[in-house]
């Protein structure tokens, strides 16, 4: 495994959110800032997939873990549809029930989610929001 | 003129006609208020259209290269706010990137999506994966005399040749600008489409607007042919859980970020079948980036796989993948 801190979605997460913070000279129709997102700290969710959302504007891991013997949902935010289709991901990239571990650096604010860092799958594949297909 | 008396007024029965119908128009759209704008505003003799045969096939998806930002000739960490005057620079720094309308033009043109193009000797159509449609009129018609201001304003446009020339006027007052920051009504858009080779479109833009800028504002957008794309919806109020409360709006134009380290002259940058295998790894690893525009160098081969870096304008990367290419992983 990589170190924690990887950032691994640079133009991605300009897709994602292009962030005012991030690059500069943003689209007019930026849809949120990527402020709220600590990206200085990379959080490791080991947990089960509950939902995956695959809508615009942004798609959503919705993972339940465990903390202190009681589930704790979180929703971790991924780029758009048609970013992702043209690196290899679909509507069943992630299915209820999966067991994964997903990076994700967190929201500020302590609200239980993040930006989609990426997904480990228990036979060890790895998905960064640009895996290749096959 | 239901009579049967002849007079010349019957001689010109179509003009007669005509004129009925035109009252009756004028009549109706003064009536609806909106409809005059859009009334095609052809030149004497009628549409000029070009020939089929003289048109480029444009046709089909482009991605667009480059950064998200306005200017890719602008160094990284250098500001890409456009030329304001002082009032509009306050302006800009006043109000959060997201208008009410977009994306519109000149955004439309720097978005990170792709475009798909479809051309015919009327017009050049130029349509965003948001289902934003612009319209180019290449058939001789001017701006309308009434205009009626449009997110994607209005765009007149002549061939030179294989080349596309393009006069947008007419974009809405509340159509940000790319990067967030605001312009007035008269905005003014100049185009030059080309393609200095068959995969590859140029557009070079100029915008104007003598209320809000000091001088004109230009870029080069570079679009990539992906034959092998559809376009994909993007419906942005499909799943949107933003809301006033819990996201912050950018700023427009915020300090740039620091610029990455450039490239040590030394640094060769690799070409070839294998260059351009690991650009495009490099491309599928990162998402929303055109692999022609990765530099790849320091390519290492072992049993385990690839490991290379990579360079775009503003990001260094580094890669691994399987000895074939894929499963490609990037880190900063």
């Amino acid at each position: 495994m990589r170190s924690p801190e990887a950032l691994r979605l640079t133009r991605c997460l300009a897709a994602l959110c292009a962030g005012g913070s991030l690059i500069a000279g943003v689209p007019a129709w930026a849809h949120h800032s990527f402020a709220m997102f600590d990206r200085t700290k990379s959080v490791t969710l080991d947990g089960v997939v509950k939902e995956w959302q695959f809508t615009n504007p942004h798609t959503w891991v919705q993972i339940v873990v465990m903390e202190g013997g009681l589930p704790v949902e979180y929703g971790v935010e991924g780029p758009s549809v048609n970013t992702l289709v043209r690196v290899g991901w679909s509507p069943t990239t992630f299915k209820p029930g999966d067991k994964v571990q997903i990076i994700m650096n967190p929201l500020r604010d302590g609200t239980k989610g993040g930006a989609f860092v990426k997904a480990i799958l228990p036979n060890g594949k790895v998905l960064t929001a640009g895996q290749t297909p096959g | 003129m239901a009579g049967s008396r002849k007079t010349s007024e019957h001689s010109e029965p179509v003009a007669g006609h005509g004129k009925l119908i035109a009252c009756v128009l004028v009549t109706v759209c003064i009536a609806s208020g909106v409809a005059y704008g859009q009334v095609v505003n052809l030149p004497p003799g009628g549409p000029t259209p070009p020939k089929w045969s003289s048109l480029p096939d444009w046709n089909g998806m482009w991605e667009r290269d480059g950064d998200l930002v306005w200017d890719d000739r602008i160094a990284p960490g250098q500001s890409q706010a456009p030329p304001y005057n002082p009032a509009y620079a306050k302006l800009a720094r006043s109000q959060p990137t997201m208008g009410p309308v977009g994306p519109g033009m000149p955004a439309m043109m720097t978005m990170v999506f792709p475009l798909e193009i479809e051309i015919n000797p009327r017009e050049v159509l130029l349509i965003g994966e948001s289902n934003t449609v612009r319209r180019i009129y290449t058939d001789g018609r001017r701006h309308p005399v009434e205009p009626l201001p449009s997110t994607t304003g209005h765009s007149v446009g002549r061939w030179e040749g294989k080349a596309l020339v393009v006069d947008t006027c007419c974009v809405k007052a509340n159509v940000r600008l790319p990067g967030g920051g605001p312009h007035s009504d008269k905005l003014h858009v100049s185009e030059r489409f080309s393609t200095p080779d068959p995969n590859t479109l140029r557009d070079e833009i100029t915008v104007e607007d003598p209320e809000a800028l000091t001088k004109p504002w230009t870029t080069v957008k570079t679009f990539r042919r992906r034959p092998d794309w559809e376009p994909v919806e993007f419906d942005r109020t499909e799943n949107d859980r933003d809301t006033p409360a819990g996201r912050t709006r950018g700023q427009a134009y915020p300090a740039p970020l620091e610029a990455p380290q450039p490239l040590p002259a030394d640094i060769k940058i690799a070409t070839g079948a294998e260059a351009e295998r690991l650009q495009k790894a490099t491309a599928m690893a990162v998402g929303a980036l055109a692999w022609e525009g990765v530099k790849v160098f320091n390519i290492e081969h072992a049993a385990a796989g690839l490991r290379w870096e990579a360079a775009t304008r503003s990001s260094r990367l580094r890669c691994t993948a399987k000895p074939d290419g894929s499963d490609s992983e990037c880190e900063r």
